[in-house]
C-alpha cells in the first residue's frame, strides 16, 4: 500500500488507520510504501507500531519500504527503527 | 493556538521583556554580573522552550547569543557599549523569529539577512568559537561547543505520557531533537507494550513511552526544563545512569518486571545492577548468597534510598509547616469569565436583598447582607488577580524614549516614578499604546534640540517624566517634560488654517491646548516619522475615553508640558450610589461622591440663569438631572430635592436628584449603539427588582456643567 499524502501526521492518522485496517483484512503481507512521505510525527509512528502488532497477531508479515532518509532519521531518533524492523 | 503554544508565546514575550529591561538598565547604570545573568537566563530559557516545539530557527539564533553571554558570564570576554546595542537588536530579531515560528510561517529573506548580520556581529566577539558554531549552524550538528568530554554525564530519562499528550500540539520527535541539541541520545527504547493492536487503537491517544540513555554536560534541572510546558501530561524520571537509587525508585513504580527485563535485554543495565536494586526483602540466606561486595553495595543503596525517602518525608512535613508561595500562570480569559460570573451573582444578590426588603423578612435580610459582604470579598479577590503593577509596562518605555531621542539627536533623561501603582491588567494593556504615542510626542515635539535648549538657558539634557499614583479612586498617569511647552498662538493659527475653529473665536487656555486632540492636527513644523502625521492624539484621547478615563493638559511656554491621564481602577464592576430623578433610577460611581446634602431654600442662590449653591463658602454649580435629561418635570414642587456633590479631578459640581437610596454595587452593562450619543451616561445596570438603572458618566456631566458657565 503506497501512502498518497506527503504528510503522515496527527492530521492523517485517523483516516490512515481505516485504510490500514482494510489492508490488514485483505492482504497476507502488509507492505507500506513511504516513498512520498516528507513529514512524519510520533502519532504516525505509533500507528505503524500498532499495525505491526496486529500483523504479528494475525500472523501476517509487515514491511515498510522506500523509507526516505529524513523519515528513517525520525524512526532512529525515537528508537523505533528496530521496533518497526527497518 | 493550543494551550502549550499560547504558554510558550507568553513565556517568550515575558523573557524578552526581562532581557530588554536588563539591557536598558545596563545602558543606563552600566553592566554588571547580575544583569548579564538576567540576559543570559532569558536567552537560555527561550532557547530551551523553543527547542521543545522544534523551532529550530529560534534555537539556532539564541544559541549563538547565549554562547556569547556565557563567555561574558565567565569573564572570558569583556563587554562594550556596542555589545548592549547588539543584544537589543538580537532581542528584536528573536521576537520576529518567534512570531514566525508560532504562526508556522517562513521567515522573510530580509529577516534572514538581518539575522546573518547579527550572527556575524556576535561571532566577531568569539573568534575561537566561530568555526565550531558556524559548522554547527550549517550542518545542524549537535550543540557541543566547548563541551569537555570529561564533564559529560550519562543520564537515564524515563518518559511516560498522558493519553491526551498527542493533542497537546507538541510532537514527541521534537523533544528528542532537542535532547540531541543538548547532548546525545545514546539509546532510545520505545515502550510499546501499552500500544494496542490496530483494531483497538485510538490514533490520537498516546500509548507509547520511552527509556533514554542520554549523554550531556547539562544538569538535572536543564533536562527537567525540557518538559516544563507539558509537566501535567508527562511522567518523567531523570537520574544519572550510575545512580542505582534512582533506578530502584523507577523500578519500584512499575507494576511488573517488564521494564527491568527490557533494560536488561537492551543491555542498559546488567544483571548484577538490576538484581541489586530489585532485592526488596533480603533474608540472611539471600544475603549469604550474594557476594560480599554486592551486599555492601545493596546496603549502601538501601541506606541511601531510605535516607532519601526520609529526607523527602522531612521536606514534605516542612512544606506542610511553611506553605511555599508560588505563582500560577492562568489564561486571562478564565479570570474574565470569573469576573462575569461574579457580576451576575452581584445582580442576583441584589434581587435577593430586594425581596428580603419587600417582605420585611429580617432573617433573609441578614443572610443576604452576609452574602453581600462575602460577594464583595470574592469580587475584590478576583479583581486583585487582575491588578498588576504598572512598572513592567513602564520600563519598556525606557527603550522607546532612548531610541527616539537617539534617532533625532536629542539627549533625554527619562524618569519613572510610582511603578508600584496597581492597575487592572486590561487597562494597563490598553493604555500602553497611547502612552507610547504621547512619550514619543514629548521627545519629538516637546523637548528642544540640545543647542536650542542651551540658547534658552536650559541644560542640554531634556527631562521626560512618567509618573503614576492613585487619587480618589482613580489612577493618575502623568507625562511631563521640560521642553518648549505649547505655543497657544501657534496652536490657534494652525486650528484656524485647518478649519477646526473659525477666525476670531475666543477659547480658554484649556480649549486651546485641547485642540491638539482634534483629528488631523499636527504642530510640528515638519512631520516626522516618529510621532506620526497628526492622526495620533485624537486616537490617544479616544482610547483613554474608551477606558472611562480623562486626559488633561497643562503647559507653560518655554518651560514644558504636563499631560495628566485619569483612569478608573477597573472596568467591570463599580461601587455606586443609587438615586432617582423622575421615574428613573441612576447610579453614581461612589468614588466620585464627596457628600450628599438636602437642597433647602437656604442654599438656593440663582446667578446668571444657572443654579449655584453656597457650600460652606464655596460656590458649587448645580446640575439638575431632570432638566439635563429633559424628564419628569411634573410634580417638581412636591418632591424633596437632594444634591450629590461629585468630584472628578479638581472640579466639583452638585447633581440635583429626587431620591437617595444609598450604596449599591453595580455591574456595568454596555448600553449599545442606540445610546452611544447620550452624553453623561456611561452604561446601564440591572437592579434587583429587574429595573434598568443608568450609570452616570461623571466626567462628562462635570464637563457639560462647567461649559454652561
Amino acid at each position: 500500500m503506497k501512502l498518497k499524502n506527503e504528510h503522515f501526521t496527527i492530521y492523517e492518522v485517523e483516516a490512515l488507520k481505516d485504510e490500514f485496517l482494510k489492508e490488514l483484512s485483505s492482504h497476507k503481507e502488509v507492505v507500506i510504501d513511504l516513498e512520498k512521505i516528507i513529514k512524519i510525527d510520533m502519532t504516525a509512528i505509533q500507528l505503524l507500531l500498532s499495525l505491526k502488532k496486529s500483523c504479528s497477531q494475525h500472523e501476517k508479515s509487515f514491511e515498510l519500504k522506500n523509507i526516505p532518509d529524513n523519515i528513517f532519521k525520525s524512526f532512529q531518533i525515537s528508537g523505533c527503527d528496530t521496533a518497526l524492523g527497518v | 493556538m493550543n494551550e502549550e503554544l499560547e504558554l510558550f508565546k507568553e513565556d517568550a514575550s515575558e523573557q524578552l521583556q526581562y532581557m530588554e529591561n536588563a539591557l536598558v538598565s545596563a545602558n543606563e547604570e552600566g553592566i554588571d554580573d547580575e544583569k548579564i545573568g538576567e540576559i543570559f537566563r532569558a536567552m537560555h530559557t527561550i532557547k530551551g522552550t523553543a527547542g521543545m516545539f522544534g523551532f529550530s530557527t529560534v534555537v539556532d539564533f539564541t544559541h549563538i547569543a547565549e554562547n556569547l553571554l556565557d563567555e561574558l558570564r565567565q569573564h572570558t570576554i569583556q563587554t562594550d557599549e556596542h555589545m548592549m546595542d547588539l543584544f537589543l537588536k538580537c532581542k528584536d530579531h528573536c521576537e520576529i523569529l518567534i512570531h514566525h515560528a508560532i504562526l508556522d510561517e517562513d521567515v522573510e529573506s530580509e529577516t534572514i539577512d538581518a539575522g546573518a548580520v547579527l550572527v556575524d556581529d556576535l561571532l566577531s566577539y568569539m573568534p575561537n568559537n566561530q568555526t565550531a558554531i558556524k559548522q554547527e549552524m550549517t550542518q545542524d550538528t549537535k550543540e557541543k561547543v566547548n563541551i569537555d568530554v570529561d564533564e559529560n554525564k550519562i543520564w537515564h530519562v524515563s518518559i511516560r505520557f498522558s493519553e491526551d499528550f498527542f493533542t497537546s500540539g507538541m510532537d514527541i520527535l521534537s523533544i528528542f531533537s532537542f535532547f540531541n541539541k543538548m547532548g546525545e541520545i545514546l539509546i532510545n527504547i520505545p515502550i510499546v507494550d501499552k500500544i494496542p493492536p490496530l483494531e483497538d487503537l485510538d490514533p490520537l491517544k498516546t500509548a507509547v513511552g520511552f527509556e533514554l540513555e542520554f549523554q550531556s554536560k547539562v544538569g538535572y534541572e536543564q533536562i527537567e526544563e525540557v518538559f516544563e510546558f507539558v509537566m501535567d501530561d508527562v511522567t518523567v524520571s531523570i537520574f544519572e545512569h550510575d545512580d542505582l537509587v534512582g533506578l530502584k525508585q523507577l523500578l519500584s513504580t512499575q507494576e511488573d518486571d517488564s521494564l527491568k527485563d527490557l533494560l536488561l535485554e537492551q543491555c542498559i543495565y546488567d544483571e548484577v545492577e538490576l538484581d541489586v536494586v530489585c532485592v526488596k526483602e533480603e533474608t540472611e540466606t539471600v544475603k549469604e548468597e550474594i557476594k560480599t561486595v554486592e551486599v555492601k553495595k545493596l546496603d549502601e543503596i538501601n541506606k541511601e534510598f531510605e535516607e532519601k525517602e526520609q529526607t523527602k518525608e522531612v521536606s514534605n512535613s516542612k512544606k506542610k509547616e511553611v506553605p511555599k508561595s508560588f505563582s500560577l500562570r492562568v489564561d486571562s480569559t478564565k479570570v474574565d469569565q470569573l469576573i462575569n460570573q461574579i457580576s451576575e451573582m452581584v445582580i442576583a444578590n441584589a434581587k435577593i436583598t430586594q425581596i428580603a426588603s419587600d417582605r420585611e423578612d429580617s432573617d433573609l435580610e441578614e443572610a443576604a447582607n452576609v452574602l453581600t459582604d462575602m460577594l464583595e470579598d470574592v469580587r475584590n479577590g478576583i479583581m486583585n488577580i487582575r491588578m498588576v503593577q504598572v512598572e513592567d509596562s513602564f520600563v519598556k518605555f525606557k527603550r522607546i524614549v532612548n531610541d527616539t531621542a537617539k534617532k533625532i539627536g536629542k539627549d533625554i533623561e527619562f524618569i519613572i516614578s510610582g511603578g508600584d501603582t496597581e492597575l487592572d491588567k486590561t487597562v494597563v494593556e490598553k493604555i500602553s499604546d497611547p502612552l507610547v504615542h504621547m512619550l514619543r510626542n514629548s521627545v519629538d515635539h516637546g523637548i528642544e534640540l540640545p543647542d536650542e535648549r542651551e540658547k534658552a538657558g536650559k541644560s542640554r539634557k531634556g527631562k521626560v517624566e512618567l509618573k503614576a499614583y492613585p487619587d480618589a479612586g482613580t489612577i493618575v498617569i502623568q507625562i511631563s517634560d521640560d521642553g518648549a511647552g505649547l505655543d497657544k498662538e501657534k496652536l490657534l493659527k494652525k486650528a484656524v488654517s485647518k478649519g477646526i475653529i473659525s477666525e476670531g473665536e475666543t477659547l480658554t487656555d484649556k480649549e486651546i491646548y485641547n485642540l491638539i486632540f482634534e483629528a488631523g492636527f499636527s504642530t510640528a513644523n515638519e512631520v516626522s516619522d516618529i510621532s506620526g502625521r497628526g492622526v495620533g492624539m485624537d486616537v490617544v484621547r479616544r482610547n483613554i475615553q474608551d477606558l472611562r478615563g480623562l486626559i488633561d493638559i497643562e503647559s507653560t511656554l518655554g518651560k514644558g508640558t504636563k499631560f495628566t491621564i485619569r483612569l478608573p481602577l477597573t472596568l467591570a464592576i463599580i461601587d455606586g450610589f443609587l438615586v432617582q430623578a423622575g421615574n428613573t433610577k441612576y447610579v453614581i460611581p461612589l468614588e466620585n461622591i464627596q457628600e450628599c446634602i438636602e437642597l433647602t431654600s437656604d442654599y438656593n442662590d440663582e446667578a446668571d440663569g444657572n443654579t449655584f449653591i453656597n457650600l460652606r463658602g464655596e460656590i458649587l454649580p448645580i446640575l439638575d438631572v431632570k432638566k439635563y435629561l429633559n424628564i419628569g418635570l411634573e410634580d417638581e414642587e412636591e418632591k424633596r430635592k437632594n444634591v450629590i456633590v461629585v468630584r472628578y479631578a479638581d472640579t466639583m459640581i452638585g447633581l440635583q436628584v429626587d431620591e437617595l437610596y444609598g450604596e449599591y454595587q453595580t455591574v456595568i452593562k454596555p448600553l449599545g449603539e442606540v445610546f452611544e450619543n447620550v452624553s453623561g451616561i456611561s452604561g446601564g445596570s440591572i437592579l434587583g427588582t429587574g429595573e434598568v438603572s443608568l450609570i452616570f458618566d461623571i466626567p462628562k456631566l462635570i464637563e457639560y456643567r462647567i461649559q454652561q458657565q
